[in-house]
């Protein structure tokens, strides 16, 4: 035990945390830190999804399993548990494995007009391979991923055009 | 579900494990062999010290005696929260009662 005594304020309160809440909130450095190490230690991780960005596939409500990125090597299609400078985000793997290992990747959210900055192949944490209450993954899986791409590409070839056409 | 009792002995429920990260202690609750993330507790400091001493074989005083000892804070003060706290983990069925059988068949 250690010696001494120690402050007792705020005591005893046991917050339950969700990692939706985590992953929509600005802790996200804890989100990550607790999901990486869940991710580490079991099997598999659930939880909520929070926001529509990949509805109709996974509306918000869902949950989904989520696997570490070891035990299920992300690839183009897949939905991944990525880390963003915003955050922690559920995104479709538009550009790796298994067209590039190294370098950057990309992802999107299905209903995203543009695709998300690039990102180290160490960043996407896990995998999704599930997904319950109406959710299902791989439903549609190249068709969300070609629609992906493809408005992603529009997108960037309008902000081109603008920019072409600015004096 | 009773309320808990300063005299009773609780035991960390086998669906439900603690993990240290970073500053933070973490109750993870198990469903099947996998993690539920939206199910997770993160505990303060005393807490998690309560926590580690829910062993099955300590009663509820002799962890406030520990927390007395500890931490600074009077004796019902410290009871209180203790029951409270008790209360709330059995709510959500992360603590288990061990009752006297249970005690004098894991001995």
């Amino acid at each position: 035990m250690q010696s001494g005594t120690e402050s007792m304020s705020a005591l005893l309160t046991a917050e339950n945390q969700s990692a939706s809440a985590f992953l929509a909130a600005e802790r996200s450095d804890t989100a990550e830190a607790m999901l990486v190490t869940c991710l580490h230690s079991f099997p598999y991780v659930r939880f909520r999804v929070t926001g529509d960005c990949m509805a109709p596939v996974l509306p918000a409500g869902t949950t989904v399993t989520v696997v570490h990125s070891d035990r299920k090597p992300p690839r183009i299609g897949d939905i991944v548990l990525v880390r963003h400078s915003g955050g922690l985000r559920l995104h479709r793997l538009i550009w790796g494995p298994p067209l590039v290992r190294r370098g950057s990747w990309r992802t999107k959210g299905d209903r995203a007009r543009l695709w998300d900055g690039r990102t180290p192949g160490d960043a996407i944490l896990g995998t999704v391979i599930a997904g319950e209450s109406g959710g299902d993954p791989g439903r549609g899986r190249a068709w969300h991923t070609a629609r992906s791409v493809a408005s992603g590409l529009v997108s960037r070839l309008r902000v081109a055009a603008a920019a072409w056409g600015r004096p | 579900m009773s309320a808990p009792t300063i005299e009773e002995v609780f035991a960390r429920a086998e669906r439900m494990v603690g993990r240290k990260v970073a500053d933070d202690f973490l109750l993870v609750p198990i469903v099947g062999r996998g993690a539920d993330a939206d199910g997770i507790f993160d505990l303060n400091r005393v807490g998690a010290f309560i926590w580690e001493r829910f062993d099955g074989r300590r009663d509820g005083r002799r962890i406030v005696a520990a927390l007395v000892k500890q931490f600074e804070v009077d004796h019902a003060r410290a009871e209180m929260d203790y029951l409270d706290y008790a209360g709330k983990l059995l709510s959500v069925g992360a603590l288990v009662r061990v009752t006297e059988s249970d005690a004098v068949r894991s001995a």
